[in-house]
């Protein structure tokens, strides 16, 4: 395991009050995985980072980087880290690209030809070999994100933090991030990425964290989290006409039928193994339209952040 | 050594890409030693003495100092306020490393730009400078001194965050105490004066430069003492910002 954190806390005071910003927090960070660390503004996802990043010292708690016990010391992390923050500059924007490599790489202990070749290489990988000599600030807000990234991977670390990395980007460069990371992470980089994007999180994530008032409620895989979440498989499927009571009866024998308009019904499936039942059942029947209905993950952390659901919650979850 | 020399080139990029700037601090440097050279201000006859050495010495220690404080701070505050000093505190160096390098950089580049503009003026007057060198003695410990300073002021700018006003006063403020003559001062006062940053050196300069007999022992181990407790004094208040910061996680907040 690359990162452990282990029953991290850190609260605040302001004036009478004690807020727990971040409480009895644990997750695993894999090797070569992507995982989206989601939540609402405020819920701590940012102060973890910092946490882990050692911007912030936490009330208690141990985080352990490739097994080793980090104190005082943060070097051995930070070694291996590359850091975007969210809203931040993490690059001078009155340098190019190359300029920006050496220095960064120069603060990582590179030396500048070595740091400039890595930044060509990864600029290369990312087909923005044309912005190498280009000051930061004439490029659009996706390039300079993707810049500060290649700033961040400039040292090959084996590990990548990113706060919101498609804050503000259009649909064009939200899908270079995503091949972006896709690559790296097939290069055995682990990445943590905080989103608000879930449809960006469901696309690239293979493990979720979900945090809601300083608590983990959820972590597991992606693929985990939304077989959880559709067990049941549902249809939409639209007749010609509207069903008669005879037809009705037959379908419940095996689903739910609810209708939605006068000819759509949503069909919910008791058990999956009646799947070819049900379709030999509807093709005898005069069929506009089916479709098959997933919960999406959108769905599945607007369910957590209700108040009163939480991780023991997950069955209940199934249905709701 | 590569994160010095990262903070050198970024320097020396900058300095060439905004070269209008560079060359109009530049000339605004010249200008103002010109009000000295020809006029006759605080700084000139003050600091060090009237003499063209004297002028120069004291030019370059003002300006100096001047950079250190407000460079310095001006440089961690833009850093700050545009994030990229968060960036900076995640490399794999210490924070105190950091900002060493960023006083190295300042001080080198500020006395740089004075000595060009000094051998600019002496060669457009004609009249060159010779000075003792024992002054430089007491010049290289005004160096250790100003690091200290350096991460004074670099610990007031993370904790009260928007302090551009306090800086400029801070400059003013210690021109006054350079220009005190604490060397002619009762020897008590003396004695507590060069507690203060600077001032055993500059008065050391003072005396070396304008012939004045002087006591070089005393001097030589108050600058020595004076070097190395504000050395001290500027990590010790560092770290318990730099800890501070972290515990309240106000790195950011600007």
């Amino acid at each position: 395991m690359l990162l452990k954190v282990k029953n991290l806390n850190k609260s605040f005071n302001t004036g009478k009050k004690k807020i727990m910003a971040i409480d009895n927090l644990s997750f695993e960070i894999p090797e070569g995985k992507i995982t989206a660390f989601l939540g609402f503004n405020g819920a701590g996802k940012t102060t973890s980072l910092k946490a882990i990043l050692n911007l912030l010292v936490p009330d208690k708690g141990e985080i352990y980087f490739e097994d080793k016990l980090l104190k005082n010391d943060f070097t051995a992390l930070l070694e291996q880290t590359g850091v975007v923050l969210e809203s931040a500059q993490n690059m001078f924007l009155d340098l190019t690209p190359m300029e920006n490599f050496a220095y960064w790489g120069g603060q990582r202990g590179l030396d500048k030809y070595t740091a400039q070749r890595n930044g060509l290489e990864l600029l290369r990988k990312f087909n923005l070999l044309s912005k190498k000599d280009t000051v930061i600030f004439k490029l659009s807000r996706g390039t300079q994100q993707i810049i500060a990234i290649c700033c961040a991977l400039i040292a090959r670390p084996k590990f990548l933090i990113l706060d919101e990395p498609t804050l503000g980007l259009d649909i064009e460069a939200v899908k270079t991030m995503e091949k972006m990371l896709q690559i790296l992470a097939s290069e055995n980089v682990a990445i943590l990425l905080t989103t608000h994007e879930l449809s960006f999180a469901q696309k690239i994530a293979d493990q979720i964290l979900l945090i809601k008032k300083g608590r983990l409620i959820y972590s597991g895989t992606k693929n985990e989290c939304l077989a959880k979440f559709n067990q049941e498989k549902i249809f939409t499927v639209k007749f010609l006409h509207p069903l008669s009571d005879k037809q009705e009866i037959g379908l419940k024998t095996i689903s739910k039928i609810v209708l939605l308009t006068d000819k759509t019904y949503e069909v919910t499936l008791f058990d999956k193994k009646y799947q070819g039942q049900l379709l030999q059942q509807l093709a005898q029947l005069e069929l506009v339209d089916i479709k098959t209905k997933s919960k999406s993950l959108n769905e599945i952390v607007d369910f957590y952040m209700k108040e009163g659901n939480s991780y023991d919650d997950t069955q209940s979850g199934i249905s709701a | 050594m590569t994160t010095l020399k990262a903070e050198f080139q970024r320097e020396l990029i900058i300095y060439r890409r905004y070269l209008f700037s560079s060359v109009s601090d530049l000339v605004l440097t010249i200008l103002m030693f010109m009000g000295i050279f020809w006029g006759s201000n605080l700084i000139s006859t003050g600091i060090i003495g009237s003499s063209l050495s004297a002028l120069i010495v004291g030019f370059t220690l003002w300006t100096t100092i001047q950079n250190t404080c407000s460079m310095l701070g001006n440089d961690v505050i833009n850093n700050a306020k545009s994030g990229v000093l968060q960036q900076l505190y995640l490399m794999p160096i210490s924070s105190k490393r950091l900002f060493f390098n960023k006083s190295i950089v300042n001080v080198i580049v500020s006395l740089v730009q004075s000595v060009v503009v000094c051998l600019v003026l002496m060669y457009l007057t004609g009249q060159w400078i010779h000075f003792a060198p024992i002054i430089i003695l007491p010049a290289l410990l005004s160096l250790v001194t100003l690091f200290g300073l350096g991460y004074l002021i670099t610990s007031v700018v993370l904790k009260f965050k928007r302090v551009g006003s306090f800086l400029a006063i801070c400059q003013y403020f210690y021109l006054g105490v350079l220009l005190t003559q604490f060397e002619n001062a009762p020897a008590l006062v003396k004695n507590i004066a060069n507690l203060l940053p600077l001032v055993p050196m500059v008065s050391w300069m003072r005396m070396a430069i304008n012939g004045i007999h002087y006591n070089a022992v005393y001097y030589l181990i108050f600058s020595i003492v004076n070097s190395i407790v504000w050395v001290i004094v500027g990590i010790v208040v560092f770290n318990r910002v730099d800890k501070n910061i972290k515990q309240n996680g106000t790195l950011s907040f600007f």
